[in-house]
This record gives structure tokens, sequence and C-alpha cells, in this order.
């Protein structure tokens, strides 16, 4: 063995630019691997991390709908109730932090928490100072990164304009980045219960209570027992691992989706591997029937090209481990761009890195196992008989390449959470295999397209360079198994461009429809905070504005489940004609909303909880229990933490659940009122209650740069694959050359200059590149319109229309990449000389 | 008689590791219009180096070549490509048929390397006529790899006649073949020279073959050995070649 090893060392370093090419692609696919994996547990520890800043210790929360919140008599029944060991009541308030000669601290979440309690439930790190304690009423404990950034230390005075006046709190200590701190992007304050409550009037209420369980108690027991006890006022309980549930769901199809783009690299790249083993093969049938008549066994011919195979394989992985790092750091960097998946840190995990090198050695060394054993089967009088390289079918290629196909899928899915150390986001997967099942099945389907492909995509190169384009096509089915595995791997990688862009389209699309449908305006007017309703009577005043629709997201217990739901004035929305109405009367509907007793719900929850027009649900509200009536179902609504919003008309959401302020304003403009110039207007008015002014323009451009942010992600990783993809171009029209090098010699003794035989091989490239785009570009609409089926819903109805300016991206990028490939290959192919061409065997 | 190829103080040699091999030492030669001439000598005398230079493949290290009347030594690439495709064919040992390619798309490809369509009447009726000439008739939609290799050397030597090019050079074109198909070649190509007036420049180092010729350069270390003028092979069959080499002690 050791001398074949030697031999295959020799044979690598003797085709030195292929050998680099194909560990470079195998590089390629390992580095986005590992990348992925590494984002992946970055995002999962961040989830897992945010989640415990969120929950600390406490196995359940009751938290309070109702402005009111949690009253002293519901506190004194959870602490009554079993199973509960600590149960630590919390004020949530959020305001304005001024200092002297320092106008600007912005808003702070003011929290008051009874410190003997809540440090049983939550870890408080102190970075100086000392923590709250009974007597010290007048104290505030602030997070150390925002007090540094804002010159603030311990001893500084900090006053909180409050119900009844300002108060002035002295900061006694600092507050390390985790747990509690982390709270509200670390814009959080830390006050005493009492404090908390006098400063802003809220009696002896509490935003909500953190409970520890006693031991042996579970958190069905609890629940059970607090659902016995609590009669006092809607509530919520939250389970700890429903809030990293909801923040995992919130990433499944981030997460879903780079672990399908970096299968598909490193699929490709045994697209790559294999080709050129099998090139590798056919190229030195001499050598291995030399070997085989000087008694070397067919084992060990396997073995040679295996070994072959796994040095590449441990080269590309090696460098692709490397590459992996930074690319990791990238794409971190990039995630954290978007603002929409959490990742705070990015860890080096070691069995991703397992994980990466694994499938990287194993799709080499499996996509190696076909052309090894064809080399094996060999016979001396075969391989010495023969002058041309021999060349084999391409279904036992294909079949080969789906069965590798299959095993990557299914290792890799199974393998992904253990390597990424967190959970499998649910439901995400079933994509996965569908994309993969498309691919492989356009794969297949490819070589029965080469032939008309060819010749359609030679037709606009012929236009120009008949000659060439002529020779070229012919070059293309001259071994349908090689162009179909040079034509796949470049179809994979436009396809997952395509179906990117599809996607893309598809979101922000689906995205704008929803800004249309529910906000009843040209402006969104935000507060951090809610707001008096009789702020929209300052706000209509501006010049400019016609109609100004007060909004309050709030919660409801609806036949004893939570659902989000938010009040709205139904006027507003029937003078815009907002809202698609998929059941019921629009006027009918909304009249209802406007007299009270009724509601709107979007599909998804009607379809969740199972109503129709005309169902009459019971909700709780402060004063006991109240019956509304579906009055319509629409398509789409807000999203809340647990669904879509249903819609309350302010009549029931002021009588019945207490609501007197609200959160958000849609402002319609008045005809001829430029919403840019209104909103510049409206500054200044919003501004005094800390607000934010935004166009439905800009907000459309905030979801698109959003989208176009995750997507352009997803982009990088396809044009990963691309790029295998290229290089497998690069080996396939060289081995070309090489192949035909007395053909042409012979061209050149007819008298076809250099450039001629220059724009031969990069017209090859180019209708290789084309007939790609096409297959590209047909299985990347066909994965991207069946991702958008599969990803419907009731809220999220993306138009399926064809992305244009991807899809001639696409087919740009493909000619392009190829003809790019075609460098070295026709430059080679240019210099041959003509005698020694001919004289070539 | 009019000289259509010929050589002046023809010299090349050719780089071998540090070491330089000369495998032309100052051929001089003149072949006229309408003849048919062969180069003959034994393995690395140097006679496939002169036909490539004669033919335009090669350029010279020093010395002049001359092609349909005018020195090419100084012709840039593509205007030695464009005289090659002009007045010149080739036919090599081993056939160089394109494999994706029919017979009549084979035959064709000069026509459509110099941009002339193949398919057109009076290049298709020239096809036609050289596949008829050459008893091809009936094979043009065949590929290379379904015909026997006497059969692919014709095709390879209708490529080289079907653009009526002023000279053929061909390069050991039964070196591949049994005794059979190597005389059917051999007898299409005397045939080409008599019948369409070409001129053939034959390399071979079998007897039998340059007795075809009118005139035989016996090729050896780099220079023309012995020039051997046999007239027309109508005339005469390959005895006066084999006693005069025998006489010669080759």
């Amino acid at each position: 063995m050791r001398s074949l090893s030697s031999i295959a060392w020799r044979s690598l370093a003797s085709r030195r630019l292929r050998s680099l090419l194909t560990a470079a692609g195998i590089a390629l696919g390992v580095a986005v691997v590992f990348a992925a994996l590494a984002t992946d547990r970055g995002v999962d520890e961040s989830i897992e991390r945010a989640a415990r800043d969120q929950v600390g210790r406490a196995d359940l929360r009751v938290v309070a709908f109702e402005e009111g919140g949690l009253s002293a008599a519901t506190l004194a029944a959870v602490r009554a109730s079993e199973g509960v060991a600590v149960a630590s009541p919390v004020v949530e308030h959020v305001t304005f932090a001024q200092v002297p000669d320092r106008p600007d601290l912005g808003l702070l979440v003011v929290t008051g928490i009874d410190p003997e309690l809540d440090v049983q439930v939550h870890d408080y790190r102190l970075t100086a100072g000392v923590f709250l304690g009974r007597d010290t009423a007048e104290s505030v404990l602030l997070p150390d990164e925002w007090a540094r950034e804002r010159g603030i230390g311990v001893g500084t005075e900090v006053t909180f304009p409050g119900a009844g006046g300002e108060a002035t709190l002295r900061v006694i200590g600092l507050l390390a980045a985790s747990g509690p701190a982390r709270a509200h992007d670390g814009q959080v304050a830390f006050v005493l219960l009492g404090t908390a409550r006098s400063l802003f009037a809220l009696g002896d209420a509490s935003s909500r209570i953190d409970l520890r369980l006693t031991d042996g108690t579970t958190v069905e027991t609890a629940e059970q027992a607090l659902e016995q006890s609590l009669r006092y006022e809607p509530y919520l309980l939250e389970r700890t691992s429903d809030v990293a549930a909801a923040m995992r769901a919130s990433a499944a199809d981030f997460r879903s989706t780079t672990l399908l783009l970096a299968a598909i690299a490193l699929f490709v790249g045994g697209f790559l591997i294999y080709n050129t083993l099998s090139m590798s093969v056919a190229e030195r049938i001499h050598e291995i029937g030399l070997l085989r008549a000087a008694g070397a066994t067919s084992g060990q011919i396997t073995g040679l090209f295996l070994l072959e195979a796994l040095l590449l394989g441990i080269l590309g992985c090696a460098a692709g481990l490397l590459g992996g790092v930074g690319l990791a750091q990238a794409m971190a960097t990039w995630v954290r761009s978007t603002g929409s998946v959490p990742l705070d840190a990015l860890p080096i995990p070691p069995a991703g890195a397992v994980l990466a090198v694994g499938l990287g050695l194993f799709v080499t060394v499996a996509a190696a196992l076909r052309p090894a054993r064809r080399a094996a089967g060999i016979t001396p009088i075969e391989a010495l008989r023969s002058r041309s390289p021999q060349r084999s079918g391409f279904d036992p290629r294909l079949r080969w390449l789906i069965a590798i196909d299959v095993v990557v899928a299914i290792v890799g899915i199974t393998l992904w959470p253990i390597a990424t150390g967190g959970d499998q986001p649910a439901g995400g997967l079933a994509r996965p295999y569908v994309v993969f099942a498309l691919l492989v099945a356009v794969a297949i389907a490819s070589p029965l397209f080469l032939g008309p492909l060819g010749r359609i995509a030679g037709l606009p190169f012929g236009a120009l360079f008949r000659v060439e384009a002529r020779l070229a096509r012919g070059t293309l089915v001259r071994d349908r198994g090689r162009a179909t595995l040079t034509l796949g791997a470049l179809m994979v990688g436009l396809a997952m461009i395509v179906a990117i862009g599809t996607l893309a389209q598809g979101a922000r699309r689906a995205g704008l429809a929803w800004l249309e449908s529910v906000v009843p305006g040209d402006l969104v007017v935000r507060a951090v905070a809610p707001v008096p309703l009789d702020f929209a009577d300052d706000l209509a005043a501006v010049d400019g504005v016609a109609r100004v629709t007060p909004l309050r997201p709030f919660d409801i217990d609806m036949e004893g489940r939570g659902v989000d739901a938010v009040a709205i004035e139904p006027g507003a929305y029937d003078e815009a004609g907002a809202l698609d109405f998929i059941a019921g009367d629009r006027g009918a509907a909304l009249g209802a909303l406007e007299r009270g007793g009724a509601i709107v719900v979007p599909e998804s929850e009607a379809t969740r909880l199972g109503l129709a027009m005309g169902t009459r649900v019971r909700v709780r509200t402060g004063a006991g229990e109240s019956e509304l009536e579906v009055a319509g179902i629409v398509a789409r609504s807000f999203p809340g933490r647990a669904g879509e919003a249903v819609f309350v008309g302010w009549r029931d959401a002021r009588d019945l659940f207490g609501l007197r302020d609200a959160t958000l304003f849609a402002v319609r403009t008045s005809a001829g009122a430029a919403p840019a110039t209104v909103r510049a207007a409206m500054a200044d008015v919003a501004g005094l209650y800390a607000m934010q002014v935004f166009t439905v323009e800009q907000v459309a451009a905030a979801l698109d740069d959003q989208l176009g942010r995750i997507f352009g992600l997803f982009d990088a990783l396809a044009l990963a694959a691309l790029v295998v993809a290229t290089l497998g171009i690069v080996n396939t029209l060289t081995m070309n050359v090489y192949e035909r090098v007395r053909e042409i010699g012979i061209l050149r003794a007819t008298g076809m200059t250099r450039r001629g035989v220059w724009r031969m091989v990069v017209v090859e490239a180019g209708i290789l590149g084309l007939a790609g785009a096409v297959l590209g570009i047909v299985a990347g609409v066909a994965i991207g319109v069946t991702t958008l089926l599969l990803s419907r819903t009731a809220a999220f109805q993306p138009p399926l229309d064809l992305p244009w300016p991807v899809i001639g991206a696409a087919l740009v990028l493909g000619v392009a990449t190829a003809m790019l490939a075609a460098y070295y290959p026709a430059r080679v192919a240019a210099g041959t000389t003509i005698v020694r061409a001919v004289r070539h065997q | 008689m009019v000289e259509i190829v010929g050589a002046r103080e023809l010299a090349k040699t050719y780089r071998l590791g540090n070491s330089e091999v000369q495998a032309l030492r100052g051929v001089t030669l003149e072949v006229a219009g309408g003849e048919f001439v062969a180069f003959m000598g034994p393995s690395g005398s140097g006679k496939s180096t002169l036909l490539h230079l004669l033919g335009g493949l090669d350029r010279p290290s020093s010395g002049e070549v001359i092609l349909d009347g005018q020195a090419i030594s100084h012709l840039s690439d593509d205007d030695l490509t464009r005289l090659r495709r002009d007045k010149t064919g080739f036919v090599f040992q081993f056939f160089n048929l394109i494999p994706t390619l029919t017979v009549a798309e084979n035959v064709g490809l000069p026509f459509l390397v110099a941009g002339r369509d193949p398919r057109s009447a009076e290049n298709a009726a020239e096809i036609a006529a050289v596949l008829e000439w050459l008893e091809l008739t009936g094979k043009e939609r065949h590929r290379p790899d379904e015909l026997s290799g006497g059969e692919q050397q014709r095709v390879a030597l209708a490529r080289a006649l079907v653009m009526r090019p002023a000279v053929v050079f061909a390069d050991e074109p039964t070196g591949n073949l049994d005794f059979t198909s190597g005389t059917e070649v051999l007898e299409h190509l005397f045939r080409s020279c008599v019948q369409r007036e070409q001129t053939i420049v034959l390399v071979t180092h079998d007897a039998k073959a340059a007795a075809y010729a009118d005139r035989v350069f016996f090729v050896q270390d780099g220079r023309i050995l012995e020039e051997i003028v046999l007239g027309r092979r109508e005339e005469h069959g390959a005895k006066p070649l084999i006693d005069r080499l025998a006489q010669l002690g080759l």
C-alpha cells in the first residue's frame, strides 16, 4: 500500500491545478457547512441566553394583560397556590431618565422588584456599588454599559418623571450585562417594588409574578393549581420553555435555510469530486492497465483512487475548517446586521467542526467510490488496448450521485441538532427535503434535455460564432455523463439563487400587501410606552393630517386561552378601505365592531381557535366575563406574540378591557399633502412623548431592507455553491481540452486560428452555462414556488410572481461564470502546438 | 515547372532538456505543382519535421519555406493559418476525425472553418463528389467510430481534398492501416495527383508507399541523403526504388 500511496501522491502532484481546484471545492463546501453550524450554534446559544436572561430560574410566570396589572389578591393567591416556593412580583413601566446637563438619556424601563425575593429567581451581578435593600427606597441600579456610555456612575442622581411629579433616585450600583440587566436591550433600571409603585401610582398592582416551584412539583401541576385559584383578573401563564420556544420558532426558518444551503454547497462539492475522479480514471486507463498487468489487484486499484480522494478530502477539509472560522465571523456580522435573528456571540463548536469535516470526508470518499470501482473493474487487456479515454454512461453515475445525495441529506439532517447542541427547529425540515428532492429530480431529468438544450443554447452563440458553436455543441454531448454532472452543479447553484429570489420577492410583496391591508394611513407613529388617547388630537392638529387612528395591541383571555388583540377605530378602516375580508361583509363587520360586542378575526386565528362567522366567544374582562361575536374574518392582521391579533373596536377596548391609551397611531394625510412633509411637521409633536414617526414607505423600506439582508446572506451561501460549480467547469473544460488535443491540432491544421480555438472553448462554456442557467432557473422557480406554497398561511400569502430581475441575473451569471471559468482551458487550447497535437496519442 | 513547395537551407533545432537536437540541418529542395514526392528515412531522421515545416505547421529555426510561391517564415500566425486553410490539406497517421461529427460533417469541416456553409449547394456537391470519389457514398451520416480504420483514413483524405488544395501533405498515412487499406489510401492519393493535378508530399518509412511518388527524397540525420527520381507511377512499380535503395545500401 505504501507504494500505491506514493503513486497517489504523485498523481495528485502531477495534476496540480485539478487537485487544487478539487480541494478548493471541498474546502468551500466544508467552510460553508462549518460556518452555518457555528452560526446556528451561536443563534441557539443566544436564544438560550436571552430566554435565561428573561426568565432566570423561574419555572412559571404569571403575566397581567390588563393595564391595571395583577392585584394584591392575585399575588396572595399565587403565593398560596400549591407547589409555589417563591413568587416574586415585578412592576415594569417605561419612562424617561434625566440627569442635569445630560438631556438625552432616552427611555428606560423602570423595573420594580422585591430584592429578597427576586434574587431567588434572577441572577444579578454587580460591577460596582451595592444591591438594593430594604432601606434603598430612593436608589436605583443601572446596567453598567448603559450608565458608562452616558457618563453615569455610582452616586449620580437620576430623575424620573412619574405620575405625581418627578422623583430623583441615586445610583447605588451598576450591573453586569447578564441576567435581568440584559432585558429590553439593556435599557432598564431597577428600583424597589414600592418605589416603582408609588412613582407611577400603580397601587399594589404587579406587571407580572415570577414563580419558582417546590421540588417535585411539575409545571403542569402548578399550572392546574393556579388556574383553580386565580379568579381576580385576567392573566396569562408563561412557561420558561415557552419563551425559548417562541424565540426558536422565530429563528427556525433562518436556521433551516442555512442548513439547506450549506448541505447544497457540499452536495455540489460531491459533483466536483465525482467528476474529477471519473476524469482521472478515464485519463489514466493505460496506467491502470500497466498496474494491473504488473500484478496490482482490483482492491489495490480501488484503494489507490480512494486514497487519492481521501488525500484531497483531508487537504480540502483542513483548508475548509480554517476558512470556515473566517466565514463564520463574516456570517455572524451579517446576521447581526439583520437585527431579526439573535446572535450575540459566535462559538466555535467542536462537534460542528467534527461534523463538517466528517461530512466533507464522507462526501469525498462516497463520491470517489464509483470511479474507484470503475477503475478496479478495468482489465489489463481492456486498458492496454484502449486508445481513447473510457467513458461510462451517465445512468450509473446519476444513480450513485442520488445515493450520495440521499445519504448526505439523512446524515446531515440527523446529525445537525447534535452538532449544534440545540433543538432542531420543528417543522423546518420538510422544506429542505422537498428542495433536495426537486434538485435531484431536475438532475436526473437533465440528461434527457442535454441534446435539445445544447442546440437551443447554441443558437445565440451560433449566430455570432457559427463554426465554434457547432463544434462546441458536439463536445457537450460527447460525454453526456460529464456534461450532465458539470451542468448539474451549475444548475444547483443557480437554482438556489433563483429560488431565494422567488422567496425574497414573495416575502417582500407579502409584507407590502400586509402593510397596505392593516395600516389605514400613510404614516405610522410609534410609542415606546403607551400614551393617552387624546394625544391623537395633538397629532390631528398638524397641517396636512386628515385622520389619526389610535391602535393598541393587548392580550385577551379568550375561552381560557391567551390571544393577541388590537384595538382599532373601525370607521377609519372603512374609510381607508383597509382589511381584506374573506368572510363577512366589510360594512356590517366594521359596523358591528363600532357598536361593540363583536370581533373581527384573522384567518390564521380563526383556524387555530376554530372560529367561524357568528361564533360567540367568551372573554375574560376586568368585570368578569363577556361574550363577543365573530363579525368577520380577514386575511391578515397585526403580528402578535402568539399569533395574529384579533381586531376589537375601541368601544369594547375601553368598556370591557379598560384601555385608555395607545402605542401606535395610523395617520392618513389629506389629499395633496406629501406624507414626508407631514412627517417632518409631526416630528416635534411626537417627540414630546418620545414617539417616532414613519411613512408607510419607510416602514416598507425597513422591511425590505431587513428581508434583503437575510436573503442576501442566503444568496451569498448559494453563491458559494456556484463557486464550487465554477471550479467544476474549469476542471471539465480543461479535461475536454486535454482529451481533444489531436482534434484541436487538426482544426488548427485545417485552418482554424488560435483565436478560433480559444473562442470554441469559451463558446462551449457559454453553451454549458446557458443550458445550466435555463435548467437552474426552471428548478429554482419550481423550488421557490413550492417553498412559498408550503409556507403559505392565512397571514402569509405571498403572490407567486416570477422574479424576472433575478431570473435575468441568473441567466447572465450562469453564462458569464461559465465563460470566465473557460479562460484557462481556452488559453491551454489556443496554445496547443499543432505538431505536438497531431502526434498526441 | 512552377515551384509550389520549396525549402532553402532549412534547419530546425529542438531543445530537449538542457541539450539541443538538430532535427534538420540545411535542407534545400523544390517541388513542382502536380508532382508527387515522398520523404523516406528511418525513425528520427527528420522527415516528419520537414513535412511539418513545408506545410506551415511548424516554424523553422533558420532557412526559408516556400508555399504556393510565397515565403512563409515571416507570416503572422493568422496569415499562415489562412494560407494553410486555402492551399493545403493534411492527412496524418492517426485519422484525427472529430468523433461528434458525421462523415459528411468531418469532410465539410474545412468549409466550416473557412466560414463557408458546408450545406450550400455548391459545397454540398463538392463534399458528395469527394465522398463518391473515395468510395464513401452511403456513409455520409455515419460517425467515425462506426467505420473501419481504412474508411476513417479515407474520410480524413476526403477532408484534406475537399477544398481542392494545391498541396496535400500526408504524414505516414498508412502507418496505422493493414496492407489492403493502406494500398487503397495510396491509390487514392496517387489518383488525386494524376486526376485532380494536386501536389502530394508524402512521408513514409515504407518503400512500397514511397514508390507511388515521382521523386523520393531519402532523409537521414536531418539532411537529404539522396534524391531518387522515379517518374510517374504508371510507368513503374516499386521495384526501381527498392533496387536503388539496395544499391545505396539503405
